[in-house]
């Protein structure tokens, strides 16, 4: 090949300098006899050409024997022998090809866009790669319309959760299905949180930051992802894709000599953002009106920094286990020497640069009746917080034959391997962020020493534990954030295998009968440690945890495509599908270890294990007819019925039908030039959900007697010498029917300009009734929750893709795409007698009538009726409002993303802006921090304020009379202190804060070297790639970067920020090697 | 499998129609449709057991300043801080944890006739059900634990309906007790507390008719009789006190203990308490206070495991010969106005607490405590009746907080922090709210929806 492009560019050379040299003219215009500007006409076969004017016109230097090449975006390209001619016009036509893009649609058939009468839309391999992120899900977020994704921290491993059009369920998992190649994937995140009932019901609003199964998928191996979201496109996937579908299109082999490809990328991770804390003020409280260091080396347990001002204390000449510099104590001492006390940013000093290595070989080819793809990958992580890591190995390969002329077959296996070390998470005293944020700026969590290579750090030589608030007979009330990545920590191992075959055969030119098995199957080995001394856990504790998942999919379907006349077009699928998932989770919870470190089963003094598998069977038929006429006018029809365990035996089969409608006018009516292309299309679909496993039975359970104090610990039986059950507090429903999501969307494809602005505009509105609900009881029926059908919730949105190609030379293009979200999902009701379900942990992020889903709703300022704060007049404090309400609502206005490709010769540049438009996110942490006054707030805690408002009565009411008392904000007078007047996370109307942001989410250079160097090297094609995550991020959220979420990938909280890692922005480049 | 594949096979044919999956697939193996009341037994006891040690415990000890709360909602609660959602978790551990496998112990007991343990789930309901009305005032009973028979929205029982039925309960109770054991399985091993010793669990439930009869001195002219009435087949010694006793291992912890290392630093003991005890050089503090050579008092205010009440295996005690006498002191007081015989019984109480808690008496301290012979008058003998029942009930449920709000003792002056707004005058308070979840969930049967802490119950009028 490359030989053959030599001796012809030769020859061009040798012909040209015979020729002699003229101009031709002429002009460029499509099927209306328009001008095209910047069409390029080009010689064959050399770099030299031009690009037309605004009027389409050209000249361009030419010989006898040349050919022109005119070419331009949405035109079929035409070559034309130059002649003796001086003018040459040519007119273009209309490139219907590139309008005929093929997509794939449901059950991994493929289906050509324009035949659709619902929005499809699809992500290619380049966008998976600019991402560049470790886990697939994460690498979505701002690239596709109608798709939102959240990471839950930027940890190595750390999962990622993925909304298709915002939650339309309430009780079960609001992700999406993801599908590889046909075959429907498990995206669990099992926890591993203190207790095995958070991780039943996925809050686990502690524990370690687990992975959404997805992160298994190497992005390398990804040909292109295709989002279903509405019902008429996933109809046919059945209850399982009830929230829209993620189709991943793997990489295949194509017909040619072995094409072997490696690449390497390096990526270097930072923290991104991190809430602003004050380095001032000493550990301590305001004692009698002064504020006084107190700390372990003074017996004192506060968790405070309600102290003196660090620079008013000195060390003196007396050693202190605490500080390596001596011990603490205020300049008036006698004992105080001139050195002043130094004062740490302990969180700044805490987090490291993360690398990651990335390697992937592959090699692929064919004949005509086979082909190839091979592929092994290897990635390794680091993160940003010490001795946090991931790695994952895959090994794919996937091989299609033609048996005989009729019968084809496929098989394709994936191996993976992947695991690390993951650090504890959110609301537990062992949770890194926690210990670390929390920590006073006058003690030192590194104690002097590399933390990494010296213990001594974070303990002491008899191996009790070094924190900041001392310890209690030999256990940290909270623990070094150190103690807690290299102790507590947690390790997984995945093995898995995603495999599948498939054979067709083709009975004849238009119907052919396929089969396909896919398999889906890990284990997940688990080690969860807390040391003797820890937070959490101060007898120590093991947990071995052992999951497994199978998930068996076998799909049995008959294709047929026939032209029933030379106007109509019908292509039809129908199918039988069965769907067996096992889950198997054991663990041991070992408690009171032998010795430190010794985290092993023989070490534990005594035992919980728990045995929980679960199980579930779905069968479905199905079918799909679309019919075309004219390829003008489409009409799609869709049905399924399932049939799923899950649910109440006397309700368990159910039918749904989608029907679409599109009309591509512009066949019918010619709008030239301007309006080459425009399709408009409508769709009604529904689709049903079932229910989680085992909510159709009340149980008994094995007892474990404890409070919200001591959880996870406590009376776990067996104990006390028997064993004992307790009714499951979650009372079952025979009845459990499924629920439906209908919904209602019209769009319109259109290309502009000749195809130079392409959009895809879609407006939906989906409702979904007869919701699975999980509802809390109140306690005093004996049960906490139940499970019911009721409820309504809405959603409506309007999904817009748009590309613009801005300036288009034959050497420099500048393209730039819009991907607008918007939507709105409101709770129309949700059961009678019952207008609020509480979703979160900690009782602020709630589900309530008539409001969007997931508002926040808790304590705030107590307001007269002009909206002015009510003040105490003892305390001069603004009162609270003695009855809650809506103070944040986590769904954003919009969000847009915005990508710009420039590309030069060989080079190209690409970024992508991010905009996020409203969107609170509960901080808790914020909250917390002022009460233990180290948050930044807190440095106004002199000031001497007059809050604004007016005076309250006796008994708290509002008068008429304007506040005038003057009070000290922070109470360092010994009055009250407004920073920890409203309770332990302070009123949530402060701590719910707008999300907003402006974000560069990606930046990529690429340079292909020119092929004048590759070809001295042994190689086709060499790349190099610079690329960073996350570079800037413009937002009012005073925490972390707001992107983040406390619980798992599978919870449906969202927006809440309680001591969450923090996420990260990072840097690499990546070389790619093609032989 | 191959009836499945008809049954699929049916299912594909009568599109409509629904399939039988195996029955089992959708209950996990690891929770059974049903168990024995014996099998319940044991977690409801040690669930009431938890709740009482725990929580209660630390409510009344934060109100009445037997501990000083230093971090999270302890803080809070220290100083009259309390919101509807401080109350859930007690709400959940008793209503759904421990009342509700008590119900049905209950109803399982008497369909099979194992008449002493439907006795013990009674005692333990009425014991269970007086806590909660202590603290929140009417509570549900007549139509809750009615979520299996779809009743979701319980009413509420007026705190003056919920002491009949306590005292109902555990009449029945003493009638079953006193009869046949039935032909049900017997309580035995399954009972943790008296290891189905029948006589003795007739003694708790007489010792808790009495102490719930005390409660009502304020509303009641006859309290003080009613609860007398009892004293005679209550518990007769300290070995016959109605506790629970928690293991040695971590997984069978006293609450106490467990809080002390969960939430080490939340709580230490409080400086009036810590003062009173050192001021009265009392020999409890042995068994009340860690030691520390390093303070004048030789003990230390941090409340962590190692005390007679924090021990890993240390009992949680419902009710107790302790309790009995100081009743009695108090009714030979203010209902016999006998201050010879209130002093004899002040006497044994205070002697039968420092003998359960360090294993010795004390004579010459008792002596010196017990004098209410040469005390001015009756309100200055009933404050050192109460006060040295402070001391004695330290760590004991509600009492410290109940005996307070009866009896105005011990003199506590209220935290200078407690004025917010649900607590505007400041005061120790009478009550705390209901929580968030029913306030939520069963709005229209909460009988009081605002948070305020100094609305008095019933028995506080």
């Amino acid at each position: 090949m490359k030989k053959t492009y030599l001796v012809l560019v030769l020859c061009l050379f040798a012909v040209s300098g015979l020729m002699a040299q003229r101009t031709v003219t002429g002009k460029v215009t499509d099927d209306n006899g328009e001008g095209i500007p910047g069409a390029t006409v080009q010689l064959k076969g050399t770099t030299s050409g031009v690009v037309t004017d605004i009027d389409g016109s050209y000249t361009l230097n030419v010989s006898d024997g040349d050919v022109l090449m005119i070419s331009f975006i949405g035109f079929v390209t035409q070559e034309i022998d130059v002649g003796n001619r001086s003018v040459i016009d040519v007119s273009l036509a209309t490139n219907f090809t590139e309008l005929q893009e093929v997509v794939v649609t449901a059950i991994g058939l493929t289906a050509k866009k324009r035949d659709l009468g619902y929005s499809v839309q699809e992500v290619n391999s380049e966008e998976v790669d600019r991402a560049n992120e470790v886990n697939l899900v994460a690498g979505l977020a701002g690239k596709a319309a109608g798709v939102q994704v959240t990471s839950s921290g930027g940890t190595a491993g750390a999962g990622a959760q993925i909304r298709i059009r915002g939650n339309s369920t309430i009780q079960g998992s609001n992700s999406p299905l993801f599908v590889v190649d046909g075959i429907p994937i498990d995206n669990s995140t099992f926890t591993t949180a203190d207790s095995p009932e958070d991780a039943i019901s996925n809050l686990g609003s502690g524990g370690v930051n687990n992975s959404n199964r997805a992160i298994d998928l190497n992005p390398n191996d990804i040909e292109s992802l295709t989002v279903l979201k509405g019902p008429a496109a996933t109809a046919l996937y059945g209850v399982r894709a009830g929230n829209g579908a993620i189709l991943i299109t793997t990489k295949r082999g194509q017909k040619g000599a072995a094409r072997i490809n490696y690449s390497f990328g390096m990526t270097f991770d930072k923290v991104n953002k991190l809430p602003e804390l004050q380095t001032t003020y000493a550990q301590g409280n305001v004692v009698g009106g002064v504020p006084t260091f107190e700390g372990p080396m003074t017996g004192s347990f506060t968790g405070n920094s309600w102290g003196p001002r660090i620079d008013e204390l000195r060390y003196a000449n007396e050693p202190s286990i605490w500080d390596p510099n001596g011990l603490i104590v205020h300049s008036s001492d006698p004992r105080a020497t001139s050195r002043v006390a130094k004062a740490y940013n302990n969180t700044e000093a805490f987090f490291e640069t993360g690398v990651t290595a990335n390697h992937y070989l592959s090699a692929s080819g064919g004949t005509d009746n086979i082909n190839y793809y091979i592929s092994v990958g290897y990635l390794n992580q680091e993160g940003i917080i010490p001795n946090n890591t991931f790695e994952r190995t895959s090994v794919k390969a996937t091989i299609s034959s033609n048996l005989t002329d009729k019968l084809k077959a496929t098989f394709s296996s994936n191996f993976i391997n992947s695991g690390g070390i993951k650090v504890q998470n959110g609301s537990n005293t062992s949770g890194v962020m926690l210990g670390l944020l929390r920590t006073t700026p006058s003690f030192d969590n590194r104690g002097g020493v590399n933390p990494a290579k010296d213990p001594s750090a974070y303990q002491f030589e008899d191996g009790t534990p070094r924190a900041y608030r001392g310890q209690i007979g030999g256990g940290a009330i909270y623990d070094n954030p150190y103690w807690t990545v290299f102790k507590n920590f947690m390790d997984d191992n995945v093995n898995r295998i995603i495999g599948y075959g498939q054979l067709s055969y083709e009975f004849t030119d238009w119907f052919s009968l396929n089969s396909r098995v896919g398999l889906d199957q890990y284990s997940d080995i688990r080690k969860f440690r807390n040391d003797i001394g820890s937070g959490s856990f101060g007898v120590g504790q093991v947990i071995n945890q052992a999951i497994t998942n199978t998930d068996l999919n076998v799909d049995v379907y008959g294709t047929l495509q026939k032209e029933l006349s030379s106007s109509i077009y019908i292509n039809g699928t129908f199918g039988w599908n069965y769907y067996d998932k096992k889950v198997t989770n054991r663990r041991e919870d070992g408690q009171g270890l032998a010795s430190r470190g010794f985290f092993n089963a023989a070490s534990a003094q005594s035992f919980s294990v728990v045995e929980r598998p679960q199980a579930k069977q779905l069968y479905g038929v199905y079918g799909d007819v679309r019919i075309s006429y004219l390829e003008t006018l489409y009409l799609n029809i869709t049905g399924r019925n399932d049939w799923s365990s899950t649910l109440g035996s006397a309700n368990n089969s159910f039918f749904y039908p989608a029907v679409a409608v599109g009309w591509a006018f512009t066949e019918n009516i010619d709008l030239g030039s301007a309006l080459p292309y425009g399709k408009i299309r409508a769709s009604y679909g529904k689709v049903g959900n079932d229910a989680p496993f085992g909510f159709t039975a009340s149980t008994f359970t094995q007892a474990r007697v404890r409070d919200g104090w001591t959880t996870p610990n406590g009376v776990l039986f067996p104990a006390l010498g028997t064993n004992s059950f307790i009714p499951n507090n979650i009372l079952g429903n025979p009845e459990l029917k499924p629920e439906f999501t209908t919904t209602f969307e019209v769009g319109a494809d259109l290309k502009f300009l000749n195809g130079r602005i392409t959009t895809d505009i879609t407006y939906y509105r989906s409702l979904t009734e007869d919701a699975i609900i999980s509802v809390d009881l109140p306690y005093t029926t004996g049960f906490a929750q139940t499970v019911i059908n009721a409820g309504e919730i809405e959603n409506n949105g309007i999904e817009a893709v748009i590309t613009g190609s801005v300036v288009r030379t034959g050497d420099f293009d500048y393209e730039i795409g819009f991907i607008f979200n918007k939507y709105e999902s409101i709770v129309n009701e949700i059961a009678p007698g019952l207008d609020v379900i509480t979703i979160d942990p900690f009782g602020t992020q709630r589900i309530q009538q008539g409001e969007p889903y997931g508002i926040f709703f808790g304590t705030r300022f107590l307001r007269d009726d002009q909206g002015r704060m009510v003040i105490d007049q003892n305390t001069g404090m603004p009162l609270q409002n003695p009855v809650d309400g809506k103070v944040g609502d986590p769904n954003p206005d919009f969000t847009l993303g915005f990508r710009n490709t420039f590309s030069y010769k060989n080079i190209e540049l690409s970024m992508l802006f991010d905009f996020r438009q409203g969107g609170d996110v509960y901080n808790g942490t914020y909250g917390v921090l002022n009460g233990f006054g180290v948050g930044a707030a807190t440095l106004d805690r002199n000031d001497r304020v007059v809050f604004p408002g007016v005076a309250a009565d006796a008994d708290g009411n509002p008068t008429e009379s304007i506040n005038t008392l003057e009070v000290v904000k922070g109470g360092t007078d010994g009055g009250t202190n407004f920073h920890q007047n409203y309770g332990f996370v302070n009123l949530d109307e402060l701590t719910v804060q707008d999300g907003s942001w402006i974000r560069l989410r990606d930046v990529n250079i690429s340079y292909r070297l020119p092929q004048s160097v590759v070809d001295g090297l042994p190689f086709s094609a060499i790349t190099i790639n610079a690329n960073a995550r996350n570079v800037f991020l413009i937002t009012d959220y005073t925490g972390i970067d707001p992107e983040t979420n406390l619980t798992g990938a599978a919870s449906n909280v969202f927006g809440y920020d309680y001591f969450n890692n923090p996420n990260t922005k990072s840097y690499g480049f990546k070389l790619n090697v093609t032989l | 499998m191959k009836i499945k594949v008809i049954s699929i096979l049916t299912c594909l044919v009568l599109i409509t129609s629904s399939c039988d999956f195996d029955e089992d697939i959708n209950v996990s193996p690891a929770t059974p449709g049903d168990v024995s009341a014996q099998a319940i037994v044991p977690a409801a006891q040690a669930g009431m057991a938890w709740v009482i040690g725990g929580e209660l415990v630390r409510l009344s000890g934060l109100f009445t300043q037997q501990f000083v709360g230093i971090n999270a909602q302890q803080a809070d609660n220290y100083r009259y801080l309390w919101v509807p959602a401080d109350g859930d978790g007690i709400f959940l551990r008793m209503f759904v944890s421990t009342l509700q496998p008590l119900v049905i112990i209950e109803e399982k007991a008497t369909a099979e006739e194992s008449n002493h343990t439907s006795a013990m789930a009674k005692i333990l309901i009425a014991h269970g059900l007086g806590s909660m009305t202590d603290m929140f005032g009417d509570i549900p009973y007549t139509n809750a634990f009615g979520a299996r028979s779809g009743e979701l929205q319980p009413t509420y029982d007026t705190q003056e309906s919920i002491y009949q039925t306590i005292h109902s309960l555990l009449d029945e109770a003493i009638t079953l007790l006193n009869g046949p054991a039935g032909v049900g399985p017997a309580l035995g091993s399954d009972d943790l507390i008296y290891g189905g010793n029948t006589s003795s669990w007739i003694a708790a439930a007489h010792s808790l008719k009495a102490k719930y009869y005390l409660r009502l001195t304020k509303v009641s002219n006859t309290a003080y009789a009613d609860a007398e009435a009892e004293l005679a087949d209550a518990i007769s010694s300290s070995a016959g006190d109605l506790q629970l006793n928690f293991g040695t291992s971590p997984n069978e912890p006293n609450p106490a203990y467990q809080f002390s290392q969960d939430r080490g630093g939340n709580i230490n003991i409080d400086p009036f308490f810590f003062g009173m005890l050192n001021g009265l050089n009392d020999p409890r503090r042995s068994a009340l206070f860690l030691t520390d050579a390093s303070t004048p008092s030789g003990y230390s205010t941090t409340f962590d495991a190692g005390t007679f009440y924090t021990n890993i295996n240390a009992p949680v005690i419902m009710t107790s010969y302790t309790e009995m006498k100081f009743i009695e002191a108090e009714i030979e007081l203010m209902g016999n106005n006998d201050v010879v015989a209130a002093q004899a019984a002040l006497a044994e109480a205070i002697g039968a607490s420092i003998t359960k808690l360090t294993g010795a008496n004390d004579a010459a301290y008792v002596a010196a405590n017990s004098d209410l012979v040469s005390l001015a008058d009756n309100a200055a003998r009933l404050e050192q009746i109460i006060t040295q029942k402070y001391i004695a009930m330290y760590s004991n449920g509600l009492e410290t907080w109940t005996d307070y709000r009866r009896t105005g003792y011990p003199n506590l002056t209220p935290n200078s922090n407690g004025i917010n707004s649900f607590n505007l005058n400041g005061e120790i308070p009478r009550r705390v709210s209901y929580p968030q979840t029913e306030i939520d969930l069963n709005n229209a049967n909460v009988p009081i929806k605002d948070g305020n802490l100094q609305t008095p119950l019933w028995w506080d009028n």
